[in-house]
Order: structure tokens, then C-alpha cells, then sequence
């Protein structure tokens, strides 16, 4: 039987948490922005390379209505998740702080649960314009790209790094 | 010390020389932690002060770091400690029971009002009258009226994570390409949205969700959520029914269910059959209408084939009691040679128990001694003897009595052929009568027939000659008429002209002949009858000669308006060029009459100013009048 496990696909408002989960789960991309109510779920199953070999992963993809704070139901769609992948907006004046809020906050209600970092709208700014976002590293560990749902740029590193920290740690 | 140097090579003492003290702190290094045993003995005093000087200065990495640890840790604590647990959640599981009970009046609520609406209901009483003429339960016509109620899918979910752990379906479950996952995951936001959103206590949960005919019934626990997909209307049980299988399913599964990420693969095989086995055990459970089985059925069986095997043995016990003590009644009588040859019937009543011996006998001691014979032989058996003894003298006197018998009945035989010869003869003379009736009647039919040819020939002379006088006198009359009419007319033609002539002579002014060429304009009209054909031709050629001698003297300025009219038979558009039709051809024939085209005006009006209610092609309504136009 395959693995199936939840993951919570958080950040602020139109910080393209959607378009993350389309580009990686049907390879394509909307300019237009419908703003997500509640929580959508979607369904991917792919094939994750582990340290212990490769394993098949159904990735439960919750995607959560805006940002967290300050909202207790959104807090309540993170429960039972195994990990969470953090959406940022390079285009924003301070992206990695509000991803850091959020990290903040799922470390506290999922402690031990891995995280990965996506800075995304990369097709926006110019490489020298990035921040290097080494402070959420820091602090709660796991992986930190610059991505674009738009060209797909890192999009399925990020989510097979966060299945496969999953898998490892047998959450 | 110094002993010591003294052996050391020279660079080896300078070196000690140089670092005594350090190589006396790598020395106490290497005791420290020096190799693993070392390193376990040094940092084992000090571990808890170094956990909670991280904890003290970054507690969220270290929480980060140690959780993983501790949660694997707690998943397995909860397994090994079963009992514990149970104390633990016994205050959820309270509310788990009272929301059980709660249950449990709803749903006796609802079947209470489903009775009472059945019971009250015309599609219980038609169920009921059917039930009685087809032979059919109630119940099983009324489950073939109703739709089916159909369990369609069972779905076993993690509360927090909405990851599925188990499916079960009937059928094939690879016709149903419903993701189970991506339901699972929704269905668990779904309840948690509910639940926060609508601000209800935990046992106030979301219940069911409906779509048409189509219903998602969730039962759900700490931990678990068990959703039954449904289609049709849902039976009176079945929530209860559903409730107990859920119940049934934790008591088995619940611990493991919290921990279900450590389950391996036999045990959520495991776990996927035993949710496929309660789906049957729900399905046989729904073709009972979730009643529990019932032995009543068996029970009246039994005492239905315990009955009939007993009305079988008492009926054979008297059958066999009936010949035993018929046969030993027929026994003793015929061992009685006093009654050979004599009528005697052997009857037992087996009900009463009672023998009943009729019949004739020769005399009361025979009858006597047969008495006793048989109380000896059936002491246990009461009887009745009905025997008639013959009298001592009878034999004589009986001969006596049926001679006279007969020659008795040799007198009334003569007497009745007698009487029978008689009543033929009376026969013979009333069927020649009737024949001489007969033939008087069919002489008088006869007869009254040529009279009445006679009389009808007759009286059709007499008629013809009436008629042929009749005739005559009608074609003289109709001449005299003829003549008579012909004569009116010409004196009112000749009248008409004279009028004209003496208005013609009459000195007035041009207003008053005006108005009198207008009244007299008003008062003849033209008729026609079908079309534009004129009524009365000749009639109306005299009016119109009339009017030209009157048009004449109108001023000549003036014009003649001549408005055609129908009647309201057929079609109105029809109708209006009809009566255009009609006042063209009057304008015709008075300019065939010398009349200037100049001063005619000619107008339709179709159905419009009806002077009448006749229609067709007598109607009045068809005509033209005619109007003077005064000059422009």
C-alpha cells in the first residue's frame, strides 16, 4: 500500500501557494488569481528518492487560505500535516520575515515536522535582487529555494525534498 | 621526573621541556574523552544541564531537533499502554456514549414519526388492501414501492491528517474512479471547518451531508471519522445499525488507529478486510431492514408441525378405536344365530365413545341376550340399541293386510286409465274446433284485404282529380296575379315619373331640393344578392334611372356618393372588396346611363351599418346607398 501523508502549503496572501500546486502537480500556470477560500486539497502521487532508496508517496496537498495569523481555523487545517512547504513572494519588501512568521507558528503546532522554503516569483527579480533567506535555514533547518510556478523553476526539488525528509524521519 | 628526561631522546626532552604544559592538558583531555567510554562517562553528568541551557537559549531547535524522538516515542508509549489510555480518555469516550445515546433517540423519534405518518398514510392503507389480495407482506410491498436504499461506499479516514485509511465498496470497487484520498482530505476540512466555524462542542459534530438522493454519513470519534456514502431513502435503523458497526470497529482498531503510520502492510490489510467484512455484515443487516433476525417464524412453524402431527395421531387412535369396536359389535351379533337374516346396523361414535346397534330383531330376548353379549365383549364402551322386536302374531295378519293392499291399488289403476281414456277424447274434440277457427279466420283476413285494395284505389281517383283541379285553378290565379303586379308597377313607374316630373316643375330653392334628392337617396337603396350581381335587376334599373333624371338636377358641383355593403358572411377582407365590387358596378351602370364619371365617388364599407340580422343572400345588408356630395 502506498504511503500517503498530509503537507501544508502555507504563506501569505497571493504569494502563489496555488500556482505552486498546479505547476507542480498538472505542469502548468494561470496568470489570473483566484484567491483560495478555506482550504483546497489536492492529490499527487509521485515517486520520492530517499536515502533508503526511492518510495512511492501519495503528497495530501492542503492548500491553506491566506496567511495563518491571527486565524484559528486556518491553525486547525494543520493538524495531522507531516510537513509544510512555506511560501514567500520575492517580489515583496520583505519576504523571508513573513516566512519566517510562519515557520515560527508551525514549528509551534508541528513540532519536529520538517519544512521546506519557497521564495517564489523568481521569473520577477534579478538573481542579485534575492535574498539568501540563510536565517530560516538557521533556525529551522531544511531546504530554501528561489522558484517560479510560472517557469517552474525548483518547483519539484522543493516538494521531493519535503517528501523525502518525511519519509526519512517516518512521520 | 628528571630520571625520566634522562631517557628521552634530546629533541624529545627539549619538546617536554618546551610543553610540559600542555602536553599535561592534552593528557587530561585524552582521560576525558579520549575514546567513546571517556566521552559516555564525561558527558553523562552534565547532559540534563546541557539540554536545558539549549532549552533556555533556543528552545525552538531544540524542540525541532528532539520532537521526532518524542513523538515516535509517545506513538509507541500509547500502544504498550492500552489500559492507561482508556483511563486517559475516558472523559472523550463519555462524550462519545452520550453522543451514542443521543443517537440513539433520534432515531427512535424518527421511527415513532414514521409510524405514526404510515399508520395515517393512503399508501399504507393501498399496502395494506394490496397486501391482502396479492398474499403479500406489507413490508415487502412497501419496500418494492418505495427506492431502494443502497449502501455505496465506506470510508475509514484519519480526523487530523484526512489521509484514508481504508475503503470498502460493494461491487467492483475499479468502477468507481473516486479518489479516495482527495475525499478523505475534504471531508476532514469539511468537519473541522464546521466545527470551528458553527463554535460546536466536540460532540456536536457534523452528521450528514446530502445531495439529492445521495447522502454522506459520518460517524466520527477522537481520532477516526467513518464515512458511509448512501443513495436512497435512508431505513429507520439504519443509524443506529451504523453507529454499533462504528462502535464495534474502534473497540478492535482504535489504538492502532492512532498510530496508524506504524502500521505495516498486513496490518492495513488487515484493516481493509475487516471494514469489507462489516460492509457485508451492513448489507445483510439493510436486506432485514436492520431488524434483528426473528425466530417467531421457526417457533410458529414448529408448533404448526406439532399440531399436525397430533390432529394425525388422534385421528388414526379413532379411527382404530371405531373398527376395533365395530368389528367386535359385528362379532357378537354374528354369533347370535337368532339373528341371521335380519337388517342390523353396528355404528360407533367415536367423539362419544358410544355404540349405537339399530335394526330389526324376532323377538325382545333376542335382543336381550345381544345386550348382554355385549357388555361382556366392550365393557369399557357405552351403548344404544336401537332394535325393533316383530310381534308374536304378526305373520297372518300381515298377509291379510297386503292383500287388501292390493286389490286397492288393482281399483285405483282401473280408476286412472279411465279417467285417462277420457281426457284424450276431450283432447280430440278440442283440436278439430281450433281447426275450424283457424280456417274462419283466414277467410276473413282475406276478405278484409281486398277491401282495403278496393277502398285505396279508390280514394287515389278521387285525390288525382282533386289535385289536376287544384292545379288549374292555381295557374289562372298566378296569371291573374302576374297580370295584377304588371300593372301595379307600371302605375308606380308611371307615378315615379310623374313626381319626378312635378319636382322637376316645382319652383323651390337648391337647398330644399337637395335635401329632398338626399331623403330620396336614403330611401332607395340598390340590392344586390351573391357577388355583384343585382338582386332585382330590373327594379334596380328603374331606381337608377330615377336618380340620373334627380342627378341631373343637382347643382353640378355636386358629386353622388355610392357606398357599397355586405353582409357579415366569410371572410371581413373578402367581405370589403365585395362591397367595393358593388358600388363599382352601380357607378357602371348609371354611366351607362350618361352619368359623368367626374361626379361619381365610390366607397366600400364591407360589413360596417348592418340594417339587419338576416344573412346570406337575402340579407338586406348587401346593397349600395348612395349619399350627395356637396360641390368642392
Amino acid at each position: 500500500m502506498i504511503a500517503a501523508r498530509k503537507i501544508c502549503v502555507l504563506g501569505d496572501f497571493a504569494v502563489g501557494k496555488t500556482s505552486l500546486i498546479r505547476r507542480y502537480v498538472q505542469g502548468s500556470f494561470a496568470e489570473d488569481y483566484q484567491a483560495t477560500i478555506g482550504v483546497a486539497i489536492t492529490r499527487h502521487r509521485t515517486e520520492i528518492a530517499t536515502s533508503q532508496g526511492p518510495q512511492a508517496l501519495d503528497q495530501i496537498l492542503w492548500d491553506i487560505e491566506g496567511s495563518l495569523h491571527g486565524r484559528d481555523l486556518a491553525l486547525r487545517y494543520l493538524e495531522g500535516a507531516a510537513g509544510a512547504l512555506i511560501v514567500g513572494d520575492l517580489t515583496r519588501a520583505d519576504p523571508v520575515a513573513a516566512m519566517a512568521a510562519h515557520a515560527a507558528i508551525v514549528a509551534q503546532e508541528l513540532p519536529g515536522r520538517p519544512m521546506v522554503f519557497a521564495l517564489n516569483k523568481a521569473d520577477l527579480v534579478e538573481p542579485a535582487a534575492r535574498p539568501d533567506g540563510q536565517t530560516l535555514l538557521a533556525s529551522h533547518g531544511g531546504l530554501l529555494r528561489c522558484c517560479s510556478a510560472k517557469t517552474g523553476e525548483a518547483v519539484p526539488e522543493l516538494f521531493a525534498a519535503l517528501g523525502a525528509r518525511i519519509l526519512e524521519i517516518g512521520i | 621526573m628528571a630520571a625520566n628526561l634522562s631517557n628521552l631522546p634530546p629533541e624529545a626532552q627539549l619538546r617536554r621541556l618546551l610543553l610540559r604544559d600542555e602536553l599535561v592538558r592534552l593528557d587530561q583531555l585524552q582521560e576525558r574523552v579520549g575514546d567513546d567510554a571517556a566521552l559516555k562517562a564525561s558527558v553523562v553528568p552534565i547532559i540534563a544541564d546541557v539540554l536545558q541551557d539549549a532549552g533556555v537559549r533556543d528552545y525552538q531547535r531544540l524542540a525541532g531537533a528532539l520532537a521526532p524522538l518524542i513523538v515516535a516515542g509517545m506513538k509507541a508509549e500509547i500502544r504498550n499502554s492500552r489500559d492507561m489510555m482508556v483511563d486517559a480518555l475516558y472523559p472523550i469516550t463519555g462524550r462519545l456514549v452520550a453522543a451514542a445515546v443521543r443517537n440513539a433517540f433520534t432515531d427512535l423519534v424518527q421511527q415513532l414519526n414514521e409510524k405514526l405518518e404510515a399508520s395515517l398514510s393512503a399508501q399504507r392503507w393501498q399496502a395494506w388492501l394490496k397486501a391482502r389480495l396479492t398474499g403479500r407482506s406489507e413490508a415487502e410491498i412497501l419496500l418494492g414501492a418505495g427506492a431502494a436504499f443502497e449502501v455505496i461506499d465506506l470510508l475509514l479516514i484519519d480526523r487530523h491528517s484526512g489521509l484514508l485509511l481504508a475503503r470498502a465498496r460493494p461491487g467492483d470497487p475499479a468502477q468507481d474512479d473516486l479518489d479516495g484520498q482527495l475525499l478523505s482530505g475534504i471531508l476532514a476540512a469539511i468537519m473541522l471547518f464546521v466545527r470551528d466555524a458553527m463554535k460546536g462542542a466536540r460532540e456536536q459534530e457534523l452528521r450528514t451531508l446530502e445531495v439529492g438522493d445521495v447522502c454522506l454519513h459520518l460517524q466520527v470519534s477522537p481520532s477516526t471519522i467513518l464515512a458511509v456514502k448512501t443513495k436512497g431513502p435512508q431505513p429507520a435503523r439504519f443509524a443506529s445499525a451504523l453507529a454499533a458497526l462504528f462502535t464495534d470497529f474502534l473497540a478492535g482498531w482504535g489504538g492502532r488507529l492512532q498510530a496508524h503510520e506504524q502500521l505495516g502492510a498486513a496490518d492495513r490489510m488487515a484493516l481493509g478486510d475487516d471494514l469489507a467484512g462489516r460492509l457485508q455484515a451492513l448489507l445483510l443487516a439493510q436486506k432485514r431492514n436492520f431488524k434483528r433476525p426473528s425466530r417467531l417464524g421457526t417457533v410458529l412453524l414448529a408448533l404448526l408441525l406439532a399440531g399436525l402431527l397430533g390432529w394425525i395421531g388422534w385421528s388414526g387412535y379413532q379411527r382404530w378405536q371405531t373398527s376395533r369396536v365395530e368389528a367386535a359389535a359385528a362379532a357378537v351379533i354374528g354369533a347370535q344365530p337368532a339373528l341371521q337374516g335380519y337388517p342390523i346396523e353396528v355404528r360407533y361414535d367415536s367423539a362419544e365413545q358410544r355404540l349405537a346397534v339399530s335394526g330389526l330383531a324376532p323377538d325382545r330376548r333376542t335382543i336381550e341376550a345381544l345386550e348382554r353379549e355385549l357388555a361382556t365383549a366392550l365393557p369399557d364402551v357405552s351403548r344404544a340399541l336401537a332394535l325393533a322386536a316383530l310381534p308374536e302374531s304378526g305373520a297372518a295378519g300381515l298377509a291379510d293386510r297386503l292383500t287388501s293392499l292390493a286389490a286397492d291399488l288393482e281399483r285405483q289403476r282401473a280408476e286412472a286409465e279411465r279417467q285417462l281414456s277420457a281426457l284424450q277424447a276431450s283432447q280430440a274434440d278440442l283440436l278439430r274446433a281450433n281447426q275450424a277457427q283457424s280456417a274462419r279466420l283466414d277467410e276473413l283476413r282475406q276478405n278484409l284485404d281486398r277491401e282495403r285494395s278496393a277502398r285505396a284505389a279508390a280514394l287515389a281517383d278521387g285525390l288525382a282529380g282533386q289535385q289536376s283541379a287544384l292545379q288549374a285553378g292555381l295557374a289562372d290565379m298566378g296569371q291573374a296575379a302576374s297580370a295584377r303586379v304588371a300593372a301595379l308597377r307600371q302605375s308606380l313607374d308611371a307615378l315615379q315619373a310623374t313626381l319626378a316630373g312635378l319636382d322637376a316643375r316645382l319652383p323651390e330653392d337648391a337647398l330644399l331640393a337637395e335635401l329632398r334628392f338626399e331623403r330620396w337617396l336614403r330611401a332607395n337603396p340598390i340590392r344586390f344578392g351573391s357577388g355583384a350581381s343585382l338582386a332585382e335587376p330590373a327594379a334596380a334599373q328603374r331606381t337608377l334611372a330615377a336618380l340620373m333624371i334627380r342627378l341631373a338636377q343637382a347643382p353640378a358641383a355636386s358629386r353622388l356618393l355610392i357606398i357599397g355593403y355586405a353582409d357579415d358572411t366569410g371572410d371581413a377582407g373578402l367581405n370589403q372588396t365585395v362591397s367595393i365590387e358593388r358600388a363599382a358596378a352601380v357607378a357602371a351602370r348609371l354611366r351607362a346611363l350618361g352619368a359623368e364619371p367626374a361626379r361619381l365617388v365610390i366607397a366600400g364599407r364591407g360589413r360596417e351599418g348592418a340594417i339587419s340580422d338576416v344573412r346570406g343572400a337575402a340579407s338586406p345588408n348587401r346593397r349600395v346607398e348612395f349619399a350627395l356630395l356637396p360641390g368642392r
